[in-house]
Formats: structure tokens, sequence, C-alpha cells
């Protein structure tokens, strides 16, 4: 029996009496879209996947994207990616760090990823939340007159591109002229009518984000730093501090979000490992709608 | 003194034996051998007060400190105080393998050296449901296919103070508690340091991968031993009454309670742990 409760930010639901793993009626996957949609995120709670029945669950939200930093995938499961800071290559702070910034995923690429889940394995006694920032609300706090000049402009994106506001971090970077090449500059609305509601937001303003099609350098950022600005702003905010066995699921199309940053871990006390999933395109009960 | 099986598959009820006196020599050795034979042991008794409960289990081992000190007893720290009553509706979810306390396990797993027997006595029960629900992991072993005998056999598991494998979360440690309880590895099949029999030693509330697996070849694995060590042959269950004294051997058993007992009725045990070496 599915229960939905309140997460204690300002926006975000979590769902209990759901088992994923095992794998979802059309209506239970439904109702768990809608909750995604309503609310921006969704937190499964007490759920048990392995490689192989995570992939198939986060089949049925899209295609899964093989991250273009080829090094982070799983080995065998390339379109799964773990996140954390136990595995030797997290020692390395610009790798275990690589998303304490505020980014959306996939908003360096023409077709970004419309949904990430992470699958929460081990969880440190402190730190290693997610901040998530609510971009629906943020747009319609605007006023008339700055939604009238906002609504029609492109914003253009690069991987590791834009300004960084302090205690953010840079991007992991990429490794190759291979991975640059597949990483070139691409535009997307600055206010985005979501894929499945039609609800405005604002869009990918964090990490890539570093101009304003058809207005000088200068300008651009300009414009993106007051969008910024307004947006970064605690009432439009909520940390998520994972628990074992969490799924947690986000609409990239209504929130930004950034990881707060964490040490290497020193003890299981300390150790954070996630499994991570982002996909493209629309979950599978709404093929016929597509 | 009467020793009477109280099953097929383990435990035996330790009758004419007066608990409100310290035991003789004989006495004690009776019931270690006893105790071996049948890997769980039942007294029937009235509640004892938690310095007393202390004093018997002394007669077995060594009592431990245990992890949580909120259920700790104040006069008597060795003794911890387990609360499992369903205080209001929505403690009690509609799929009852939900509860934590529901899955099987075998105490204290999550340590290097974990507590080789528990003694808990019932102070209040519910007056419907609620057993306690033992397995025997050495039946398990034997009676395991030659081939996944050759399989486990040094094989290791890591196991941790909570994982995703469990049915529901581990009650929350504080920072404390949490560097105590860094993950520790296991055989996953322990030869019995008193007897030499061997046991299958995996905590399925606790263990969290078979060490050097893929999560996917672990999880089939530990799920196929799961399937094969709760059959219902291997077990006993037990129908608290209170002041029920149960002695139980971690290496040999695993236990798991039903959940199902009535709302706003008290359950509540008082628990020691006697010390155990590192599982070989």
């Amino acid at each position: 029996m599915l229960r939905t409760e309140r997460l204690p930010g300002n926006f975000g639901v979590a769902i209990h009496g759901v088992d994923a793993g095992r794998g979802l009626d059309d209506a239970s996957f439904r109702a768990v879209t809608e909750a995604l949609y309503a609310h921006r995120v969704v937190v499964l709670k007490d759920q048990r996947f392995d490689e192989a029945s995570y992939l198939a669950f986060g089949r049925r939200w899209g295609a899964p994207i093989p991250h273009v930093l080829d090094h982070m995938h799983m080995p065998g499961y390339p379109e799964l990616m773990t996140v954390g800071n136990t595995e030797v290559r997290d020692r390395d702070a610009a790798i275990r760090n690589g998303a304490a910034l505020w980014h959306t995923d996939q908003s360096y690429e023409a077709v970004p990823a419309s949904a990430t889940m992470l699958y929460s394995l081990k969880t440190p006694d402190t730190g290693g939340q997610t901040r998530y920032c609510d971009m629906v609300q943020a747009y319609e706090d605007l006023d008339a007159a700055t939604k009238a000049r906002i609504d029609d402009l492109n914003v253009v994106h690069a991987y590791g591109a834009g300004k960084r506001r302090a205690g953010e971090v840079a991007a992991n970077p990429l490794r190759s002229d291979e991975q640059r090449a597949r990483a070139p500059d691409v535009y997307h609305p600055l206010v985005l009518r979501h894929p499945v509601t039609g609800h405005k937001a604002l869009y990918a303003l964090g990490h890539g984000a570093y101009g304003i099609e058809g207005m000088d350098a200068a300008a651009g950022e300009a414009l993106l730093d007051r969008m910024k600005d307004h947006v970064l702003q605690d009432k439009y905010f909520y940390a998520h501090d994972y628990e074992i066995g969490e799924l947690v699921i986000w609409d990239t199309f209504s929130t930004m979000h950034a990881a707060v940053p964490i040490e290497a871990a020193d003890g299981s006390a300390s150790e954070r490992l996630l499994w991570r999933i982002s996909v493209r395109g629309r979950p599978d009960v709404y093929a016929q709608a597509a | 003194m009467q020793i009477e099986p109280l099953s097929e598959a383990l435990g035996a009820e330790v009758r004419g034996l007066d608990l409100s006196r310290p035991l003789m020599a004989a006495e004690v050795e009776a019931v270690r051998e006893a105790f071996f034979d049948h890997h769980l042991l039942c007294f029937r008794a009235a509640p004892l007060n938690p310095g007393d409960f202390v004093r018997l289990g002394r007669h077995f081992g060594t009592p431990k400190m245990q992890l949580l000190r909120f259920q700790r007893d104040d006069a008597a720290p060795e003794v911890n105080v387990l609360e499992s009553t369903y205080k209001s509706p929505e403690d009690k979810p509609d799929d009852l393998r939900m509860v934590r306390l529901s899955g099987w396990h075998t105490d204290d797993s999550y340590f290097a050296t974990p507590a080789k027997a528990t003694m808990l006595q019932g102070l209040d029960i519910p007056s419907a449901g609620g057993h306690t629900k033992f397995a025997n992991m050495h039946k398990a072993y034997e009676t395991l296919p030659d081939a996944t005998r050759a399989r486990l056999d040094g094989l290791r598991a890591v196991h941790a103070y909570d994982t995703p494998r469990a049915p529901g979360r581990a009650k929350t440690r504080t920072a404390e508690e949490a560097v105590e309880t860094p993950d520790v590895v296991h055989p996953l099949v322990r030869t019995h340091d008193d007897t030499g029999r061997r046991a299958i030693y995996f905590n399925p509330n606790r263990t969290d991968r078979v060490d050097g697996l893929a999560r996917g070849e672990s999880d089939a694995l530990l799920d196929a031993l799961y399937d094969h060590m709760t059959g219902s042959d291997l077990q006993y269950h037990h129908e608290w009454r209170v002041g029920d004294i149960l002695l139980w051997d971690n290496r040999s058993l695993v236990h798991a309670v039903n959940t199902d007992y009535p709302v706003g009725e008290v359950r509540r045990h008082q628990r020691i742990l006697l010390e155990g070496g590192a599982p070989v």
C-alpha cells in the first residue's frame, strides 16, 4: 500500500510501501511519476536493488545516459555511476566533490536529462546531503515584466563553463580531448516548459550556463547572475539527508541541485555510496502521449 | 533437573531448577551441556530484577556492554531493556515484513567479536502474537547440497550496522556509537568454538554482501541461502509467557519476531549478551 509523506522542507515527498526492485505495475509507477511532477523530488523509502534491477527500474523513466566521464562508469554497467567517497579515485577532491556546485544534469548536452536518481547504499553520519532548488516556484515569483523579458531567451551552455559562487566547487573535470569533443556549446531556453506537465520553470542557471543568445558576453553573464541571485534563496531550497535504502529521484526540468562537499571516507561511519542513473525522455507510462 | 526438548529442530526446556538461588557447579555443567546439544534453553521463572538477571547470566559467560546507550538499565548497565510495543496504529504497517524485528538475524554480528549467546527475559508480553522464531544454522549447513557447501567454503561476508537488504532501518546511532560500529568481515560458514560443528553465519538484517562479489551476484547467493536456512523444518517458535528466560547460541541460530501483536499492548524484554570470540 503506497503511502506518501511530505519531506521536511518546502517541497519534495517521501513514498513508503513500494518495492521498486521487484518492479511496479503501471498504476503504481504512474503514481510515482505524478508525485515527482507535483513535488519535484521523490524519495522511495526502504528499497533493495542490485545492478540489474536498478537499471531495469531506471529504464522505465527513459533512456539511461552513459555519462561523458566514462571513467566514472560502474564496471559492466556504463549507464550506472557510483557517487561518494569510498573508492580509491574518490581521494581526489575534484572527483569526490565534482557535483558540489549548482547544476542541472546533462544541461551541457543537446538533449539533457529528464530525471536523475540516486540509490543510497552507504550514508555518512554527518554531511553528504544533496541540496535542491525549486525552479518552478522561483519562476512563478518573478514579476510580470521580468517574465515577459526573459520568456523567449536561450542560454548557451558548455561543460565546465560559467561563473561559480563562493562555496561552489569546479565540476568533475573532463579528462581527454575526446571527452571535450563530445561536450560542445549547446542552447536551451532560459524558461522551459515541462515536457509532461507544461509548467514553466527557470532552467539550468548553474554549471555550464555562460551566456545568452543574442547578447554580448557581459550583458548575458550579468542577466544570468541576476537570475541566479534570485533562485539561490533559502526559501527555494531543500537539503536531503540520505538514509540507507532510499531511492531519491528528482525532476531535472524543475530543480537545480548541488552536493554538499565531503571528506574522503575514514572508516565506515563516514562512508557515502550512491548509485546514479540519469535518463532522457519520458517515463514509459507516458509513451502513448509522446 | 530435567531437559525436555521443545521441537525436532532445536531448543529444550530446563525444569526443576531454582533460579532464586546461586546455581551449583554440577547444575551449571548440566545446563552448559544441554545448551550445546539444543542451542536454546528455556527457563520458566518470574521477572528478575536487572541485578539478579546479570548474576544468572554470569554462570554462562561474561555479560558485555551493548551498543545502544539509551536502552541500558541505569543500575545494571550490562542489561538492555528492549521495548517493541506498537504505541500507535501508525507504528504497525500493513506489511509486517517491513518491521525490522521481523527480519531473521543473529545478534551482534556487526562486531568483530560478536556475542556468543543472548539471554532474554519477557517482562511484558502481549495477549496474542509476538512469538520469537529460531532456526538451526548447523542443520541448515548440513542439509545444503555438496556443491553449495563447496561454494561457500572460504567466502567472507561484510556485516554492517545497516544494509538496504534489511526490511527496515536500524535504530539511529549516536556519533559515539557510530565510531564503535565500522563494517566487519566474517566467514559465511563458521565453526563453533565449543563443539566444532559448522554453521551458516549469515545475518539477513546486517550482512550487506559477500566480499568480492558484484551486488547482483552476492544478492543471488544470499537470497538462495536465506530461502534454504529459513525452511520451516529448521525452526522452533517460542510463545512467550511473562518471566520466560531464553538463553540461545548466536553461533548456531538465527531468530526473528512474529510482529503481529496488538497495537497498544506492551511488549518488553530485558537482555544480556555474553562475550564471544571472532568467528572462524
